[in-house]
């Protein structure tokens, strides 16, 4: 019973992480910023520093106590508003519905402590570097065997683990299930005019369709997750309505690609792809330079890190030293035509795995087919686009053996990606171009 | 009692059944009482397993006799399954090859020890469980 009231009060200090500082008592940013715009500023607010801390040498406690002490006290000068804003009976079944969607959730984690092969081997690994208290540069470790892998994720699993009341290993990846089921509420909530009862069965069956306890330990829903994220602000910045909060926005926007660099490798080439987007579709100059700039140092700095820090001879997988195109017979018409027809085979496969894959194609025609009329979502097509360019490039250049490259690897990088099509459906939606 | 049940709209029904549902998928009320039942090390040991995949147990035993100062040791898996140097966070792979923990040994495959450069004579055997080993090179 001890360790369900851990659970719980695990979930309590995730809320309280992720509703101050930043709410509409403490700060003015607009009136019309919505309570979602607060839980993603405060959540990204609160990696981004993490990450900062993450190269540093402060320990995962400190930084704890500095970050708890002043929502804690910003909680107390506050209580009377919250108290009243717990009692608010608008959105009282959405609230609750996150509630207890956490605790099944999270319940579920607790009873399934298993790793997936890459937590286990590659992942805990890392966390484990962090939880001893070594910071990202010190390599000397040899807990960390796989330093060309980002480690944002691991360094978030440690921290929530170190600072649990339970002080579990498993207490740390609760934290990846509760952006995970944030960012599901944040897809949601994107759709106008629609009750809370539609909501909560949206929601219930994207948890049905993408959530899988295999992928314990993996980084697939954080990343999944700040994709989403990352996502609505770059809509909320293409919305001509937004203008007054604009910047805000796109600071979101930023830290959000920030952060995906981080997670995993292919995180760079998201970010990329949204930069490239932002490019194109935008015509703000200023922002254009600041996110190519910055964008172009984290990318640069990984590199760097990885080749001078690290002296690692690869990087995302692909040594940085051999020439791929070298490899003549890769390029061979058949063995790019056997290639090409496998991913398409196992792009099928993966779509039975989770459903959420088939909708966000499902997604894609439908926007397509609706283009003329739902032209904002033109961006998310191009990095429809460019994805399965990425995807397919993969497989086509592969060092490792082929099918076992594509069979382990193919139905995790097509779901992270899942979530933020739904954005597509939700347009269409919104535009009354078809009715639920 | 009727006054009652009739305060509870039907949508409210709805919420609460399709809650039901979910709390069903997620094994909500099966895992609240496995988690009463058994202790989080219970759980840990039930996924592992004492000497067979993991061998966490067996590991973990050894851990804490053997190795708590050290913290070090080369674990050598006849099992097709990652590592199970992450299971504890404090212990390090002994490239040295000192303390030699095997697990899941095969006697038809004992061919692996000597793929790995290890000669077992030059080391003492100290403990045995089923088909888990434990090694102390010879000073």
């Amino acid at each position: 019973m001890i360790e369900l009231l851990q659970i719980f009060l695990q979930l309590v200090l995730f809320l309280l992480f992720s509703y101050f500082p930043f709410n509409k008592y403490t700060t003015s940013i607009s009136s019309t910023f919505s309570n979602e715009d607060y839980f993603s500023l405060n959540i990204l607010n609160l990696i981004f520093f993490l990450l900062i801390i993450s190269f540093l040498n402060i320990s995962l406690k400190t930084s704890f106590i500095f970050f708890f002490l002043i929502n804690t006290i910003l909680l107390i000068l506050n209580l009377k508003n919250i108290i009243l804003e717990i009692k608010n009976k608008k959105n009282i079944f959405l609230k609750l519905f996150f509630f207890l969607i956490c605790i099944f959730l999270f319940v579920n984690q607790a009873q399934n402590l298993q790793l997936g092969y890459d937590g286990l081997q590659i992942w805990k690994l890392k966390t484990n570097n962090f939880y001893n208290g070594y910071n990202y540069f010190e390599s000397a470790s040899q807990y960390d065997l796989v330093k060309q892998y980002p480690h944002l994720g691991s360094f978030l699993w440690a921290y929530f683990w170190e600072n649990s009341i339970g002080n579990k290993e498993y207490f740390g990846r609760l934290f990846h299930i509760y952006i995970y089921i944030f960012s599901l509420f944040l897809l949601v909530s994107s759709l106008k005019k629609i009750d809370e009862i539609k909501k909560i069965i949206l929601i219930s069956l994207l948890i049905f369709f993408s959530y899988d306890i295999e992928l314990n330990g993996y980084q697939e829903y954080l990343i999944f997750s700040l994709l989403i994220i990352a996502t609505r602000f770059l809509l909320k910045i293409t919305n001509k309505e937004n203008r007054q909060k604009n910047l805000f926005y796109f600071y979101m926007f930023v830290i959000s690609l920030i952060l995906i660099c981080y997670v995993k490798n292919e995180g760079i080439f998201y970010s990329a792809f949204f930069c490239i987007i932002f490019i194109f579709f935008k015509k703000l100059y200023s922002k254009k330079i600041i996110l190519v700039s910055i964008l172009t140092f984290v990318i640069i700095l990984q590199f760097y890190i990885s080749k001078n820090v690290h002296n690692l001879d690869n990087s995302f997988q692909f040594s940085l030293n051999d020439n791929i195109f070298n490899n003549q017979n890769l390029f061979s018409f058949t063995e790019i035509f056997y290639r090409i027809s496998m991913t398409i085979f196992y792009s099928v496969h993966a779509m039975f795995k989770y459903p959420i894959i088939l909708i966000s194609f499902f997604a894609v025609l439908l926007s397509a087919y609706n283009i003329r009329k739902s032209k904002e979502n033109m961006p998310l097509l191009f990095f429809f686009f460019l994805n399965i360019i990425f995807i397919f490039s993969i497989y086509i250049v592969t060092p490792f053996p082929f099918e076992w490259h594509l069979q382990t690897s193919i139905k995790r990088l097509y779901l992270q990606t899942s979530g933020l099509y739904i954005f597509l459906i939700i347009n269409i939606i919104n535009k009354k171009l078809i009715k639920i | 009692m009727i006054y009652y049940l009739k305060l509870i709209k039907k949508t409210n029904l709805y919420i609460i059944f399709l809650i039901l549902v979910i709390a069903h998928f997620t094994s909500f009320f099966t895992n609240i009482y496995t988690i009463h039942k058994r202790d989080y090390d219970e759980r840990i040991l039930r996924t592992y397993d004492y000497c067979t995949k993991y061998s966490y147990g067996y590991i973990n035993k050894i851990y804490s006799q053997y190795l708590r100062k050290i913290k070090k040791v080369y674990i050598i898996n006849f099992e097709p399954v990652p590592e199970s140097y992450g299971l504890f966070h404090e212990l390090k792979k002994d490239d040295s090859k000192t303390n030699i923990i095997i697990i899941n040994y095969k006697k038809e495959r004992k061919d692996l020890i000597n793929q790995l450069n290890i000669d077992l004579k030059e080391y003492n055997l100290i403990d045995n469980d089923e088909q888990c080993y434990y090694y102390q090179k010879i000073k």
